[in-house]
């Protein structure tokens, strides 16, 4: 097992795809870090130097997670789409643990990538002097989340991408999900489902507050159940498929 | 290029994806105008019999648009994704043909799908009691005949962008953040006066939008719209036909 992870690991820090989607992680977050900054002394916007404008532009690496999502789903479906998995499963034959070892491997990089994200999001606002340089103890709790966070997304990338396995379709449906049906549930009278939907959960596993939001752990155990149910039906699918 | 075009209309008529993505933009489309009809009279939400209530109901119908954005990217891009593009260009060599007539096909599947949407979001506001004729002005006919007209143009955009980054999930993906979210944030980064010259801004100056600041005429915004197809199109063919097929 600890080959697979780490031929695994060998194929992220490999491909093209891992660091484009690492780019495009860093120009999210710096893009809506930059339009945090620019608000500063608007209406409402929170002050230059306060614990507020702090986790604001902390915040900004939340849009970077969506890259983070985008690299489980292209873990898990890229070798369908690039037709390699046929002599991935001949070299080991036991299906499950490919697929394993590919969700262990996303959720040991999208920790280091949280961070990073994080680090260059307070240096950009040192840098900007919107923010002091001391780093306080909220600071580093915030560092702990995010890395929790973001191997629930890289998680949560791969059982959509497990359950789906068409590459073009497992990298749309996340986005209408989060950006359409779960900002239209609100509408339909369904708000009391938002704290158990993924969307909801990862928010207040993040620490979003809104009517309803979990407590961290039960909002970690909902996505761990999504985790579980996108990844074990589909897991057993490709057990059972025919692999041309 | 008529039997090119019948061909692509073949194509897209007899696979399963087109399909899917019609019935997609139907289902978005009503969700999209059952929402107004359901908030009206909340908080701050207009209500029924309000000129805005019915706005805010044929609105929905302005997304669908987006649907046939992903038609005319799969058009292209599944010809590289199944390596089928080697037998069509060898049937018909020159290459930029074959992207002028899955342009053309698309946008009249377009055409279909914005009536197909148009009569799902005035069925909803009929039976709600939210489009009623008196409430009907030109400047509602113009918006809606905008965004209806907008469907082929967003087609055309797909088949430029499909043709130019043939890898089908990052040409589906890039287009629909960057028209949902991307844009947005963009020109939070820009100077004000480039927001109209955007495409958000000229599909808002072409559907005759009055909620977004400096919006271009209304022919302007068409023009733009049709400018950035032609130009997508255009890169995308030169792309394509300097390329290695395998």
């Amino acid at each position: 097992m600890t080959a697979l992870i780490r031929s695994e690991l060998l194929r992220l820090r490999t491909t093209r795809a891992t660091w484009g989607l690492l780019a495009a992680a860093l120009v999210l977050t710096l893009g809506w870090e930059a339009m945090v900054l620019s608000g500063i002394g608007g209406i409402d916007a929170p002050a230059r130097g306060s614990a507020e404008l702090r986790d604001a532009l902390l915040g900004s690496t939340g849009l970077g997670m969506f890259a983070v999502l985008m690299l489980g789903v292209v873990a898990a479906t890229s070798e369908f789409h690039h037709a390699t998995v046929t002599s991935t499963f001949l070299a080991t034959p036991r299906r499950g643990r490919v697929l394993g070892a590919k969700a262990a491997a996303c959720a040991l990089v999208a920790p280091p990538v949280a961070v990073l994200l994080l680090v260059v999001a307070w240096t950009t606002g040192v840098l900007a002097g919107a923010i002091s340089m001391t780093v306080e103890t909220e600071t580093l709790s915030v560092v702990a989340r995010s890395m929790v966070v973001a191997a629930c997304w890289a998680l949560l990338g791969i059982g959509v991408g497990v359950a789906i396995r068409n590459q073009t379709v497992a990298v749309i449906v996340p986005l209408v999900w989060f950006l359409v049906i779960e900002t239209l549930i609100p509408a339909y009278g369904l708000s009391w489902l938002l704290p158990w939907l993924p969307g909801g959960a990862m928010t207040a596993l993040a620490g979003g507050r809104y009517p309803g939001a979990q407590a961290a752990w039960v909002a970690f155990l909902v996505v761990m159940a999504y985790v579980l149910a996108l990844l074990v039906p589909g897991a057993r699918a490709i057990r059972r498929r025919d692999i041309t | 290029m008529r039997a090119l075009v019948r061909a692509e209309l073949l194509a897209l008529r007899t696979i399963r994806m087109p399909w899917a993505l019609v019935v997609t933009a139907v289902v978005l489309t009503a969700a999209l105008a059952v929402d107004p009809v359901l908030d009206a009279g909340k908080a701050g939400a207009p209500s029924i019999g309000t000129a805005a209530a019915l706005l805010a109901v044929l609105g929905a119908a302005g997304r669908g648009g987006l649907v046939v954005l992903v038609l005319g990217v799969l058009a292209v891009t599944a010809e590289f994704r199944h390596g089928t593009a080697s037998a069509t260009f060898l049937g018909t060599a020159q290459r930029a043909r074959v992207l002028v007539a899955k342009g053309a096909a698309v946008m009249l599947v377009g055409v279909a799908v914005a009536v197909v949407d148009l009569a799902v979001a005035s069925t909803v506001g009929l039976a709600s009691g939210v489009v009623h004729p008196s409430l009907l002005n030109p400047d509602i006919v113009l918006r809606v005949v905008g965004l209806l007209l907008a469907y082929p143009l967003y087609g055309l955009i797909g088949v430029g962008i499909g043709a130019l980054v043939i890898y089908q999930p990052v040409a589906v993906l890039l287009p629909l953040a960057w028209v949902v979210y991307l844009e947005d944030l963009a020109l939070h980064l820009v100077p004000r006066p480039v927001a109209p010259w955007s495409v958000g801004g000229a599909l808002a100056a072409f559907s005759n939008a009055g909620d977004f600041t400096d919006v271009l005429p209304m022919a302007v915004g068409g023009v733009l719209l049709v400018g950035y197809a032609l130009a997508l199109l255009s890169l995308g063919t030169v792309r394509i036909v300097r390329r290695d097929i395998t």
